[in-house]
């Protein structure tokens, strides 16, 4: 599957039954040079951009973290975070089976994108996965000590 | 920044404490220079006090003021107490003299949070009054706050006359209804008098019925002051049976079968069990459900405790397996949270269980939505879903339980090392030694009635509060976010333990424990008098960092940081809260050592059980320790629900 248009057709219609579950607060879909690229305004007021490339079987949380210089602090117990995701001690439903998916963070000047790499095509686990991890970067991993990241670059009340 | 406090010897008190047990031992340990007890002074109850209250209630019969047949309203339908300043004077002695538990305070607006208080940790409704003009908008901001936490509030208000309405005529003339417009659940000025006992009757309907909020009247001098000879001057006077029904929406038995499935199906249900189930007093058929078929439950709210922190199906205190849950079952969420406020899978199906259809969808996507009492819903889920055993499910949250508590002990590890480099008292030694006291020494774990108030320090302490059975925490800054009504509540919350009403019953007459910042002092200090008036128990714990809590967005946190607002973020350092206690009436301790707060606890809440005596413990800190840098993790973020959640 990896390389057809079905593939993008899947990832496009996994992603719109969120959309039409009330997951996403808006959804919209395009078709870009053979990607697929999304804008879904989901945990917070501005849109999350993301991109399926099907020739390479990736999906990619677009600029997911911005203003995060790579020797930053958080930048380093992020990327540690992403690491424990695929530790075997998490269960299956919390856990991004390294044999299935290949999970990776970007920091492109300052700027971080976390793809996922689907290695046996099941479009609908590389989804859910994604989903998931960036579901728990937001509510769980970024609820940490990063207060005022937050505040300044995601719209948390400062209360 | 890392300065040496001063320590201060006070002087000795006269009064000698009875030391019993564990908390004897405390004491013991701590006789530590850096503590005051409250000094000696002239400070007296008036003997018109406990006179006053030991007065037997005075029914009014036949001729009767519109006051005295509103009052006689409200003594049938059972509000549960008055909270007020002087002012709306025809209402609060007829309320008084009908034999409602009234307290008076100091001002109209703490008071009104007193009675919100009091609400959040009985589920009774209760009224707060204050004088037209002035002690009415004083009371704004906890309207509000009631509002929006869902508080069955009746506020009562007077206000001038009919005759001279417009005319600026002597003082104090404001329309009142318009200005709390958005912050009830219905409101009338009162313009006719032979209507004062109907009109009772439209407040208490919306009080008892559906989700409560405030409900506001205003009395004119017309209605309030007119003489009614008999009966038949009056219109629509008649029992509350004929004027509201005790019926409450019954679910669809299609709806019940339906749900019963999905929790069958899922592997890993959660239900929030929110206000609605702690104002239907469905915490039997809660504990039902979740027994029946292994089914997690993690609590929201402005009051905790409907469903035990100690029970093994409690995800209150397991922030990190609410990630996990693959059905959300919504119970009495009034306040609802949009998606990504609450910590679930975005693969999660919800269930919303509400009495009020009009909300059933908003915000958070639905996959069934059921109308009902929450009582009534969960008596039927439990006799409607299959036993099912959820090994795994138990494991996880044991699992994230027990990673919580880790992370809190680290906290108090690194709180005790910050405590002693910076030479004071950090939030996580607070948290972890009010916790100590409370829950695992010689206290019973179910006893003591918690305000969880304050900012910053709140972000500790509410990871160490528990809550065994309903009512047992007033979730302070709920919703509104008003941070400062602390002491306010306080009055509310020991009042409702006081008097035992509701689930307060088995613990009538205990200490209540609040915590607060130096900030939320601020506004609700006066109230010590009004606690010390009535001799209501209470320790109440000032998280002193010389500071607002926010004060790190005036420096490098906030979207626009600046240098020359400094200045606006700070108070005085130092400064001496617990000496605002002593000087109406109540005890003092400062602590400026992390090893002296337990000793000074364990003295304040001896004396609160056994002299019936509140204290103000100024703990001092410093504003730094919400530098993530500085003093990681500096300021904490909350996961929501559970024991951490304020905003829903």
């Amino acid at each position: 599957m990896v390389g057809s248009r079905a593939s993008a057709d899947s990832v496009d219609a996994l992603l719109r039954l969120r959309a039409d579950r009330g997951v996403f607060r808006a959804f919209a879909s395009s078709r870009i040079r053979g990607k697929l690229d999304c804008s879904a305004v989901w945990l917070g007021e501005t849109p999350m951009r993301i991109v399926f490339d099907p020739r390479r079987g990736v999906l990619e949380f677009r600029d997911l973290l911005p203003n995060l210089p790579f020797k930053s602090r958080l930048y380093g117990d992020f990327r540690d975070f992403l690491k424990t995701r695929a530790v075997e001690d998490l269960p299956d439903h919390r856990r991004v089976d390294p044999n299935r998916v290949r999970l990776r963070a970007r920091n492109r000047k300052g700027s971080v994108s976390v793809s996922l790499e689907s290695l046996d095509g099941d479009w609908e686990y590389c989804v859910s996965k994604g989903l998931k991890f960036v579901n728990e970067v937001f509510l769980g991993f970024l609820r940490g000590p990063y207060h005022e990241y937050m505040v300044s670059n995601f719209q948390e009340p400062e209360d | 920044m890392k300065t040496k406090r001063a320590i201060e010897a006070g002087p000795v008190s006269r009064r000698k404490f009875v030391a019993r047990g564990a908390v004897a031992a405390a004491v013991a340990a701590g006789a530590q220079a850096s503590t005051t007890e409250r000094r000696d002074s002239n400070i007296q109850i008036p003997g018109e006090v406990p006179a006053s209250l030991a007065e037997a209630p005075n029914p009014a019969g036949f001729p009767m003021t519109g006051a005295q047949i509103f009052a006689k309203a409200c003594k049938a339908e059972g509000l549960a107490a008055l909270f007020c300043a002087p002012g709306n004077y025809t209402v609060i002695n007829a309320l008084a003299s009908e034999g409602i538990p009234c307290y008076g305070g100091r001002t109209e607006g703490m008071m009104c949070s007193a009675a919100d208080g009091f609400a959040r940790v009985t589920g009774e409704a209760v009224a707060a009054s204050g004088t037209e003009g002035p002690g009415f908008t004083n009371m704004i901001m906890n309207i509000a706050a009631a509002n929006a936490a869902r508080s069955p509030l009746l506020v009562l208000a007077s206000n001038m006359t009919l005759a001279l309405e417009d005319t600026e005529h002597a003082i104090q003339r404001v329309y009142q209804q318009p200005t709390t417009e958005g912050m009830k659940k219905y409101g009338k000025r009162l313009i006719n008098p032979e209507r004062v006992h109907e009109y009772a009757g439209y407040a208490f309907r919306q009080l008892k019925s559906g989700v409560p909020r405030p409900v506001h009247l205003d009395f004119p001098g017309e209605v309030a002051r007119r003489v009614f000879e008999s009966a038949e001057d009056l219109r629509y006077y008649y029992d509350s049976a004929k004027y509201r029904t005790e019926s409450k929406p019954h679910p669809s038995p299609k709806e019940i079968a339906k749900a019963a499935r999905m929790i069958d199906k899922a592997e890993r249900p959660i239900i929030v069990a929110s206000a609605g189930v702690f104002y239907s007093k469905a915490w039997d058929a809660l504990k039902a459900v979740a027994e029946k078929a292994d089914v997690a439950v993690v609590e929201s709210g402005p009051s905790r405790g409907h469903f035990s922190d100690g029970h093994a199906l409690s995800a209150s205190t397991a922030p990190d397996a609410l990630l996990s849950a693959d059905l959300v079952v919504l119970v009495g969420q009034y306040c609802m949270p949009n998606i990504g406020e609450f910590s679930f899978d975005p693969d999660a199906a919800y269930i919303r269980i509400d009495p009020d259809a009009s909300d059933i969808g908003r915000n958070l996507p639905i996959d069934l939505g059921i109308v009902s009492c929450e009582k009534a819903a969960l008596e039927a889920l439990a006799e409607a879903l299959p036993r099912k055993q959820r090994p795994a499910w138990r494991d996880e949250l044991a699992a994230a339980r027990a990673a919580f508590e880790a992370a809190n002990d680290e906290h108090y590890r690194l709180g005790l090392k910050y405590s002693e480099q910076a030479g004071c008292v950090h939030p996580a030694v607070i948290a972890k030694e009010v916790a100590d006291l409370l829950y695992s020494g010689k206290i019973p774990k179910e006893q003591t009635t918690v305000v969880s108030g304050g900012y910053g320090v709140a972000r500790y302490t509410r990871r160490r509060f528990r809550a065994y059975r309903p009512g047992q925490i007033c979730n302070g800054a709920y919703q509104y976010g008003a941070i400062g009504p602390d002491v306010g509540y306080t009055v509310g919350v020991g009042a409702a333990v006081q008097q035992g009403i509701g689930p307060q019953a088995p613990y009538k007459g205990g200490p209540v424990v609040a915590i607060t910042g130096d900030a939320g002092f601020a506004y609700s200090a006066m109230e010590l008098e009004t606690l010390s008036k009535y001799r209501i128990p209470a320790v109440v714990i000032v998280y002193n960092n010389n500071a607002w809590g926010v004060w790190r967005s005036g420096v490098s946190g906030g979207r626009s940081a600046t240098a020359r607002a400094q200045h606006m973020y700070l108070f005085q350092e130092n400064l001496r809260y617990e000496k605002i206690g002593e000087a109406l009436g109540a005890r003092g301790e400062y602590v400026t050592r992390a090893k002296d707060f337990a000793p000074a606890l364990a003295r304040s809440y001896e004396a609160a059980a056994n002299e019936r005596l509140s204290t103000v413990i100024n703990c001092q800190a410093i504003k730094e320790f919400w530098s993530a840098r500085d003093y990681p993790p500096g300021l904490l973020q909350k996961v929501e629900p559970g024991c951490m959640a304020y905003y829903h």
